[in-house]
C-alpha cells in the first residue's frame, strides 16, 4: 500500500501536478486548498507526509506548520514547504515552526519526487 | 555532453509549451474574472517557471523577455495594478511570443522588433518606470541549479569519505537520516556503516533521539555539490565532513590502496603514535587494534570498507548509469511500428506454415510467437498513443480570438481530453477541427442580439469533447447556434447542381450534402470560415483518417458534428476478398454485409449494376472491371456491401475469403497515383494485397457515371 | 504500531504490527523494557511489521546490548523480513564484527546481507 501524502496547496494547478505526480509515483494523496482545510482533512488521522504552500488564505503555511507539530500525531511527520526563490525569510520561518525541508518554485515532478523520496526515506 | 543539453532544452520546451497553453487559459479566465487572486497567481506562477526554468536551459532570450512580464504580474499579485483587457491582449501577444522564442523552428521566425514592442509596453505599465530603460537587470537565475547543471558535463569519477552524523534531536523536525543515506546511494557506488557505539541501553535511551552516525565512501561523478545538497535540509543539524580520497586517477595512478592504519589516522580515529605502539606486535593490524580497545569494531570496519571500496573503484574505472525513463525521437517509434507490422506479417506467414506441418512442437512456437507478437503489438500502439487534450487547449484560444472579431459572445467548454488516440490522428486532426469549429462560430453560433430576441442567453457555446466507443474514438463539436437551414442547403444544392431539383432527401442525407467540394451557404464570406473551402477539405482530411462525419442538426437549437476516428493508422480490421488471383482488403468498419450474386441475379437486371437485397435496390460496382482484371467469372459471384454516408453501395468482387488483420504498408512511388487504392499489406505467405480506397472508388464510379446513388 | 506481550515461564514473545517508527518508539521502548523485566528469553516477533526507521533499529540495537548486559537472550523472528532487511541495509546496520557489547557474539547485524 502506498504511503499517504497530503498536499495543501490554494493554486489548483500546483495541487494537481503534485497530486498527479505523486499518484503516478504510487503514493496515495489526499489536498487541501489551505491550512484549514487541510486540519480538517486530517482530523488528527494518520499522514506520512505533508507538502504545503506557504502564502495560503486562511490557514498559511507556517500556522499549518505550528499547529501540526504542535499534535503528537504529527510530532515526526515530515512536512516540506513550497517556497518561492524570493521567500528566504519564510523558508526560516518555516524552519523554525518545525519544517522538515522546502521545494523551491517552480520545481519539476523529478525534483518533487526526488525530495519526497529523500523525506519519506 | 551536448546530447545531454539538447535532451534538458527539449524537456523545458515541452514543458514551457506547457505552461504556455495553461497561460492562455488562465488569462482567459482573468479576462473574464479581472480581479480573480488564484488566477493571477497562475499566471504569476506561469512566467516564474518559464524565466526560471528557462534561464536554467540556456533559453535566456525568453528569460529576459518573461521577467518584464512577470515583474508587471508581480506588481498585479501584490495589488499595486490591476488587470485590464489591455494587461491581457498584451501579455497573450507576449504568450504568442515566447512561444515563437521556443519553437524557433516551427517556421515562424522570432520577430526581434515585436519582442522590443512588447518588452516596451510591459514597461509602460510599470509605474514609474518608462520604456527606454535597458535590459539592464538580467533574471534571476537559480544559481544552484545551474552550478549542477555545468558540472554535470562529464565530470571525473571522484571518491569522497563522508562522516554524517545528524544533531540528537534530528527526528522532531520530521527529517528521516534513512532517506539522506539513501540519496548518497543514489550519487553513485557507495559503501555506508553506521556507527552504533553510541547507543546507550534500554534503561538510558530517548527512543526519540538519534545515536547513530555514519562512515560513507562515496565514488561519483556528480560532484561535492551533490553530495552537499542530499543534507541540504539540515545543513545546520549535522555534522557534515566530506574528504576526497581518490579524484578519478590523476591524484593516484596505483591501483592499492591506503594501508588500515593509515586510514585510521586520516580519519582521526587513531594517533600515529598509538598506531605504532600497536605495530610493535605481530597480529592482524584490525583485530590487534580493536583487541587493544583504541578504536572500536565499527571504526575498523569502517575503515576496511574504505580500503575495500577504493581498491575495487580504482580496478575497474567504469561506471555505467542506469537510465529509468527515456525521451526518443517519433522517427524511430514509427521504424518500431513499422517493423512490428513486418513481425506481424511473418508470424502470420509462420503460424500458416505450422498449421499445415502438423509438427507439435512447431505449432507450440508458433502459438507463442503468435501471443508474443500480439503483445509486442498493443505495447507498440500503446506507445504512441497520446491524450488529445492538447489539442482541445488550443481551440479555447480559436474561440476567444474568433468570437472577438465577430463581436459575439461565445465560451468553450470541453470533455474527455484524457482521451488518447494515435500520435499520427491527433496531429492530421488540428486541421480539420480548427474548420470545424470556426464554422461553428461563424455559421453556427448567432449574433448576441439575434440569440437573445430568439430566446436563448447571449453566451452561445460550442462543446468539443472526446470520447471512446470501441476501436474508434469519437469527437464532437456541438454548438447551440441556429442550426443548419435545410431549405437554404438544399437550394443551394440544386443551384450547384448536386442533387436534382424534385430530389427527396433525407435530412441526414441533406445535411451530408455541406461536404460536398464547393458547398457553402454563408451570405458573406467573412475571413473566419473562409470561402465554402472548408468542409470538404475537412471531409477529405477524416477520410485520409479512414474517419467518418456525421452531421446532425435542429433548426434553431444548434448543430452536431460527430468524428469518428480509428485509434490507429498502423494496423486496420480487413475483409480480404480476391478477384481471379488478385487478393484485396476492404477496412472491416466500411463492410455492412456480403451477398451472392449469381448470373441470373445479374441477368435480371438487364446491364444495369443493380441487386436486389432483401427487396432494396443496391447498385454495384463491379471491382473486375475498375482494376481491369481479366479471367473467367466464377458461377457466383459476391458483393460486399459497404455503408456510406447514409447510401448502401456495393462492390463485385469473386471470393470473399474472411477477415484478416492488416498492416498497412504505404505503396511504392510508382503505385502511388493508382486511383482507387490507399496502401498495401502482405499477406501470410508472401503476396500483396491492396487495400481499397473506398470514398476513392465511390468517388470514381460517380464521375464515371456508371452508378447513380440514391 | 500495535503490539502484544506474551508469556509462558521465562519466555516472552513481543509481537508487533504494522509501522515500526519513531511515533510509536516511545511506547515500544517501554515494552521491551518491561518484558526485560519479566523473561529470561524474549523473542520478538516482527511477522506483521511492514516497515521499521532508524529510531526502532536502534532500539533494536539498544535492546540486544541490554539483553547482553542483563544475561539474558534476545531473538528476533520474522516470516517477512524484508522491512527488517531494507532498513538494516539502508541504515548501513549490516557488518561483519559485532561491538564491543556483543559479548555472546550474536549481533543483530552480522551476517545476512
Amino acid at each position: 500500500m502506498g504511503k499517504k501524502i497530503i498536499t495543501v496547496d490554494d493554486s489548483t494547478s500546483v495541487r494537481q501536478m503534485v497530486s498527479f505526480t505523486l499518484k503516478d509515483a504510487g503514493y496515495e494523496v489526499m489536498e487541501a486548498v489551505d491550512g484549514r482545510d487541510a486540519l480538517s482533512k486530517l482530523n488528527g488521522g494518520q499522514v506520512h507526509m505533508v507538502i504545503t504552500d506557504l502564502n495560503m488564505p486562511n490557514l498559511d503555511g507556517i500556522g499549518l506548520i505550528r499547529e501540526l507539530r504542535a499534535n503528537p500525531n504529527y510530532k515526526f511527520t515530515p512536512i516540506v514547504m513550497l517556497t518561492t526563490e524570493s521567500q528566504d525569510s519564510k523558508k526560516q520561518e518555516g524552519k523554525a515552526a518545525g519544517a522538515t525541508g522546502w521545494i523551491v518554485k517552480p520545481f519539476k515532478p523529478d525534483q518533487l519526487l526526488a525530495v519526497v523520496k529523500k523525506v519519506l526515506g | 555532453m551536448s546530447g545531454n543539453t539538447d535532451k534538458h532544452k527539449e524537456a523545458f520546451r515541452e514543458e514551457a509549451n506547457e505552461l504556455l497553453t495553461e497561460l492562455e487559459t488562465a488569462l482567459l479566465e482573468l479576462e473574464e474574472t479581472p480581479g480573480n487572486e488564484e488566477l493571477i497567481g497562475r499566471v504569476f506562477r506561469a512566467m516564474h517557471t518559464i524565466k526560471g526554468s528557462g534561464a536554467m536551459f540556456g533559453f535566456d532570450d525568453i528569460a529576459a523577455f518573461t521577467h518584464e512580464v512577470e515583474t508587471v504580474f508581480d506588481l498585479v499579485r501584490n495589488g499595486k495594478m490591476v488587470v485590464t483587457k489591455k494587461l491581457i491582449d498584451l501579455t497573450l501577444s507576449a504568450r504568442d511570443q515566447i512561444r515563437a522564442m521556443l519553437n524557433p523552428d516551427s517556421g515562424e521566425p522570432v520577430d526581434v522588433v515585436l519582442s522590443g514592442e512588447i518588452i516596451a509596453a510591459f514597461r509602460n505599465f510599470i509605474p514609474g518606470r518608462s520604456g527606454e530603460k535597458g535590459p539592464g537587470d538580467s533574471p534571476a537565475v537559480d544559481s544552484k541549479a545551474q552550478a549542477v547543471d555545468g558540472a554535470a558535463a562529464k565530470a571525473p569519477e571522484v571518491t569522497y569519505r563522508i562522516r554524517f552524523r545528524p544533531v540528537q534531536d534530528i527526528f522532531a523536525t520530521g527529517t528521516n537520516p534513512l532517506g539522506i543515506l539513501t540519496e548518497i546511494k543514489g550519487l553513485g557506488n557507495s559503501r555506508i556503516v553506521a556507527q552504533t557505539r553510541d547507543i546507550p541501553l534500554l534503561g538510558e535511551i530517548n527512543p526519540e533521539e538519534c545515536y547513530t552516525y555514519w562512515d560513507i565512501i562515496l565514488t561519483t561523478n556528480q560532484g561535492i555539490n551533490a553530495v552537499k545538497d542530499t543534507c541540504i535540509f539540515i545543513e545546520d543539524s549535522c555534522e557534515l565532513k566530506i574528504d576526497v580520497i581518490d579524484d578519478g586517477g590523476s591524484l593516484d595512478q596505483e591501483d592499492s590502496y591506503k594501508k588500515l592504519g593509515e586510514i585510521l589516522i586520516e580519519r582521526g580515529d587513531l594517533s600515529a603514535d598509538d598506531l605504532r605502539k600497536v605495530l610493535d606486535a605481530q597480529k592482524r593490524i584490525g583485530e590487534m587494534l580493536v583487541s587493544s580497545g583504541i578504536v572500536g569494531p565499527g571504526q575498523v570496519e569502517a575503515a576496511l570498507v574504505e580500503q575495500k571500496h577504493v581498491k575495487g573503484i580504482r580496478k575497474e574505472r567504469q561506471a555505467s548509469e542506469a537510465i529509468s525513463s527515456i525521451r526518443v525521437p517519433s522517427d524511430k517509434l514509427d521504424r518500431l511500428v513499422d517493423l512490428v507490422g513486418e513481425l506481424v506479417t511473418v508470424q502470420a506467414r509462420l503460424s500458416q506454415f505450422s498449421a499445415t506441418q502438423k509438427e507439435a512442437a512447431l505449432v507450440t512456437i508458433a502459438e507463442e510467437v503468435e501471443r508474443l507478437t500480439a503483445e509486442l503489438r498493443d505495447n507498440t500502439m500503446n506507445i504512441r498513443m497520446l491524450p488529445i487534450g492538447t489539442t482541445f487547449s488550443k481551440f479555447k484560444r480559436l474561440v476567444r480570438d474568433l468570437s472577438n472579431e465577430l463581436g459575439k459572445e461565445i465560451e468553450m467548454t470541453t470533455d474527455g481530453a484524457e482521451t488518447e488516440l494515435d500520435k499520427t490522428v491527433i496531429e492530421k486532426l488540428n486541421d480539420p477541427l480548427v474548420h470545424l469549429i470556426r464554422n461553428s462560430i461563424d455559421h453556427g453560433i448567432e449574433m448576441p442580439e439575434a440569440r437573445e430576441a430568439a430566446g436563448k442567453p447571449r453566451l452561445g457555446t460550442v462543446h468539443l469533447s472526446a470520447v471512446h466507443s470501441g476501436a474508434y474514438v469519437l469527437i464532437r463539436i456541438k454548438d447551440d447556434g441556429a442550426g443548419l437551414d435545410t431549405e437554404a442547403i438544399r437550394a443551394r444544392a440544386i443551384d450547384r447542381g448536386l442533387i436534382a431539383a424534385d430530389a427527396e432527401l433525407a435530412e441526414k442525407d441533406l445535411f451530408a450534402l455541406i461536404l460536398a467540394p464547393g458547398f457553402s451557404t454563408a451570405r458573406t464570406v467573412t475571413n473566419v470560415s473562409g470561402r465554402g473551402v472548408g468542409m470538404d477539405v475537412v471531409k477529405q482530411a477524416i477520410d485520409s483518417l479512414r474517419g467518418q462525419i456525421e452531421i446532425s442538426s435542429r433548426k434553431g437549437e444548434g448543430s452536431t458534428i460527430t468524428l469518428k476516428l480509428p485509434l490507429t493508422l498502423a494496423i486496420i480490421e480487413g475483409l480480404l476478398v480476391k478477384i481471379a488471383e488478385d487478393f484485396f482488403v476492404f477496412p472491416l468498419s466500411a463492410v455492412e454485409e456480403c451477398v451472392e450474386l449469381t448470373r441470373e441475379d445479374a441477368a435480371k437486371a438487364h446491364g444495369r449494376n443493380l441487386a436486389n437485397v432483401r427487396n432494396r435496390i443496391i447498385p454495384y460496382i463491379r471491382l473486375r472491371e475498375r482494376f481491369a482484371i481479366g479471367g473467367e467469372l466464377p458461377a457466383i459471384e459476391q458483393i460486399v456491401i459497404v455503408g456510406t454516408e447514409g447510401s448502401r453501395v456495393g462492390f463485385v468482387v469473386d471470393n470473399v475469403i474472411g477477415e484478416h488483420q492488416t498492416v498497412i504498408k504505404s505503396l511504392g512511388k510508382f503505385y502511388r497515383k493508382v486511383e482507387g487504392v490507399s496502401g498495401a499489406t502482405i499477406l501470410g505467405d508472401g503476396t500483396v494485397a491492396l487495400i481499397l480506397d473506398i470514398p476513392k472508388l465511390l468517388k470514381m464510379a460517380e464521375t464515371d457515371e456508371q452508378i447513380s446513388f440514391s | 504500531m500495535d503490539f502484544t506481550i506474551e508469556q509462558s515461564g521465562a519466555v516472552g514473545v513481543l509481537k508487533v504490527d504494522g509501522e515500526m517508527t519513531v511515533q510509536y518508539a516511545g511506547v515500544l521502548k517501554a515494552a521491551l523494557l518491561k518484558s526485560f523485566d519479566s523473561v529470561d528469553h524474549l523473542i520478538l516477533n516482527l511477522d506483521k511489521v511492514t516497515e521499521i526507521d532508524l529510531s526502532c533499529l536502534q532500539l533494536l540495537c539498544s535492546a540486544h546490548r541490554t539483553s547482553a548486559k542483563l544475561q539474558k537472550q534476545l531473538t528476533i523472528t520474522s516470516n517477512h523480513p524484508e522491512a527488517l532487511q531494507q532498513a538494516v541495509a539502508a541504515a548501513g546496520y549490516a557488518r561483519h564484527v559485532g561491538c564491543r557489547f556483543d559479548c555472546n557474539k550474536n549481533c543483530l547485524w552480522v551476517g545476512g546481507n
